[in-house]
Formats: structure tokens, sequence, C-alpha cells
């Protein structure tokens, strides 16, 4: 008998939506998936939560599939106030129903600093979160260094993403046969594809040539309210 | 001394909500100034992430409504008490979208090494101290956790003190008033 593929549902949980590194690295996974028989369907929390329509629509999807993705970015150390959201009611709406352990998720985290153990928080909310509701933690990827992709498709990138595409690659391979996520992929996740420092000074260099091109380089350093003493 | 008090409680009838009692009742009668904020009722949008804060009205942040005020009540104060319900370890998203909305404009974008780690660099000279009570149905040692990280990691990338303690949500209103007084010594509030 001809097993049913597996729907996966990628959940991008960054405000840039599209344009985003969230999706970047959440839609190379799908690929990934795909090629091998998966199904998939993708959404923008930012686009689901604006009304109730498409918040339902959402739920409905996560209801549908067998595997959840989330990718979103690192906000001030954890998750983007969206993503708790979707977690909250997603929580609510699936909490006590029957079968829930053969739900899997998945998170890919990533931030902008160089270092990936940064997103350590943003992906054990997202295990709790799990293990709470009730379904399978099958996982989790972070980077650090999300600057580097800033939205771009990772094809487009070449060696520079070299250890992310292998690490999304091998995450695919180990979801379809219902494993979860090994550590040689999260391994390979965290390793920049170019030296910490000069990511640091790219990324020192590139927000004063973004703001040159709007405002004076000095007024960066604007001190608009008056601190307490 | 100055205290924003943001309260993350998703309804009305939640301990997070006596816990903030208890701590304006404690600020007041010790002479101090209480600005309080209950996120549910305001209008308060997502972070947009759009840098705007950096590169376009430095420290300001581009969307106008009630959160584009925080930057200047956060740093005009000496404290900013964070409480929320302890939601898969983490903040409630009530609280957590007033939080998305103020550190990129207190901040510079530029990177800063700190304990080993990359940060943003500070815009402000100084910074409120961060003092967060999360409110848990029952004690859950992996969830208090993740919450104590989560809220020390903030004081480092904010540049400040930031200390946490947990409230249960049975727990009797003498004991709360013991957690919120022992949140505040700890947090060196006199």
């Amino acid at each position: 008998m001809m097993q049913k593929p597996i729907h996966a549902a990628l959940l991008v949980g960054s405000p840039k939506g599209p344009n985003s590194t969230s999706n970047s690295l959440g839609t190379y996974l799908l690929e990934k998936l795909e090629q091998h028989g998966a199904t998939s369907e993708k959404v923008y929390l930012n686009q689901c939560l604006g009304s109730e329509e498409k918040q339902d629509a959402m739920l409905h999807l996560v209801d549908e599939s067998d595997l959840i993705i989330f990718a979103f970015p690192l906000y001030v150390d954890s998750l983007h106030s969206q993503v708790i959201k979707t977690l909250e009611l997603i929580a609510e709406h699936e909490m006590g129903k029957l079968n829930l352990d053969k739900k899997r998720i998945v998170a890919i985290s990533n931030n902008g600093f160089p270092e990936a153990k940064q997103n350590e928080i943003a992906l054990a909310v997202c295990r709790i979160f799990a293990k709470q509701v009730g379904l399978t933690w099958a996982g989790g990827l972070a980077m650090g260094g999300g600057g580097m992709i800033s939205g771009r498709p990772l094809n487009e990138l070449g060696g520079m993403v070299r250890n992310q595409k292998k690490a999304l690659e091998i995450a695919a391979e180990s979801l379809l046969k219902g494993e979860a996520i090994p550590q040689e992929a999260v391994s390979l996740m965290s390793k920049l594809g170019i030296p910490g420092f000069l990511y640091i000074w790219m990324g020192n260099r590139g927000w004063k040539q973004e703001a040159k091109q709007r405002i004076a380089t000095k007024e960066m350093y604007n001190k608009p309210f008056k601190a307490k003493r | 001394m100055k205290a924003l008090i943001l309260n993350g409680s998703k309804t009305e009838k939640e301990a997070t909500n006596t816990v903030s009692d208890y701590l304006v009742d404690f600020l007041m009668k010790n002479g101090h100034e209480a600005d309080v904020m209950v996120l549910r009722n305001e209008k308060i949008a997502s972070c947009l992430g759009c840098f705007g804060c950096w590169l376009k009205t430095p420290g300001v942040c581009v969307i106008n409504d009630a959160g584009s005020d925080l930057p200047r009540r956060v740093i005009q104060s000496d404290f900013v008490f964070l409480l929320t319900p302890v939601t898969f370890g983490m903040y409630s998203s009530e609280l957590k979208k007033a939080l998305d909305r103020f550190p990129c404009p207190v901040l510079l974008p530029f990177f800063k090494r700190i304990n080993g780690e990359i940060h943003h660099a500070p815009r402000y000279d100084k910074y409120p101290s961060l003092v967060a009570i999360g409110v848990l149905q029952n004690p859950d040692e992996e969830s208090e956790k993740i919450f104590a990280t989560l809220v020390s990691r903030n004081g480092t990338n904010l540049h400040t003190k930031a200390t946490s303690s947990i409230v249960y949500s049975n727990d009797k209103p003498d004991i709360i008033k013991e957690k919120v007084a022992a949140a505040f010594s700890k947090a060196g509030v006199q």
C-alpha cells in the first residue's frame, strides 16, 4: 500500500515576511522535503494574525499538517511577539485533541549576531511549547550571521551558505524518515561561512553606509530623550 | 525613584494583576513614582523590523501608536518592571509586543563584544534596571530556568542589571506580597 506523503507547513515568523532570512531558510528546507515527495504550504505570520479568517486558516493548516516548521528571527533574545501569539493560539486550539504526538514540530532560528548559540532560548521555548501541548519535538536549527542572507534565496548565495544548505538537506532527509534532526545538521547550521571578525566588520560598515544614504552618519548616535541621572 | 510597570496579563482575572497591585502599593508607600501600562488595553503594533529607528529617525520608532512612546518612558525610568504569565518559559505575547518595540531605538545598530558575545552598542549612558516577575500555574523547573536565563540575557543586551522572580497563581495573597517585597530587595529598590 502506498504511504501518504508527509504534509509540511512552514510558518514564517519574521515581520519582514517574504523578504526575510527566515523565509529563505524555511523555503530551502521545504524545497528539499518536496523533492522527496512531501507536499507543503507556507504562511507568513505577520499576515495570518491580521484577521480572524486568516488566523483560522492558519490553525486549519496546523490541523492538516504532519510536520510544522517554524522559521523566525531572534527578537530581543527570544521570539517575536507574533510567534508567541501564534504558539498561544495553537496551544489553545490543539490542547486535548487526540493523536497530537503524531504531529511533529521543528524550529529554525536565526539572528544578526555572529553566534548561533544566542538562539538557544528561542529553541527551548519551542521545545517546551511542543511538550506542553503534546506535540512531538523533532529538533531545532540555529544560525548566527543572518545578515549574510538578508532575505535572499540560499541558491543565489554560493559558498557563503554552504554549511546551512547542507544542514537543511540533512535535516530534510531525517525528517522524511520520521526521525529527529541529527546533531550533524545542528552543528553545520551553526557554522558561519565567513570568519566572525569579518562579519562584525562588514556589519558595522554596512550600517554606516546605509545610514549615509538617508541621514548624516553622526545623527545615528542621536539621544532624543534625556536619560535619568 | 521612577518605575515603569509593563503589565503583560492576558485577562483581568490573573495573578499577574495582583502582583501589579502590590507593586504599585509598595512603590507609592515608599514615595516612588509608578507609571503603569496594562498592555492588553493599549494599542501597540508589533515591531516591523524596519530599522527605521536606526536609519531614518535614530532613537525614535517610526510607528505611530502607544508603543512609540516606550523608548522615552523606558529611558526616563530607574526601573522597568516586566509582569507576565510565563508562557512556555517566556513572556506573554502582550508583554513581548511592548518589549519588541524599545530595545532597537534605545540601542545603536553597531556591534559590541560583551562577556565574549556580540551585542548592540548602547545609545545612552545609563539604562533602567529590569525586574521581571513571572506568574506560573504550578512549579516547573524547566520553564523557570528558561525564564531566568531570558531575563538575564535581556539585561546584558540592554546594558543593565536584570533580576527575575516567580510567583505561582495559587500562592496565597500574603505569599505573593512577600515575593514582591523579595523581588524589590533583589533588585535593590528601597
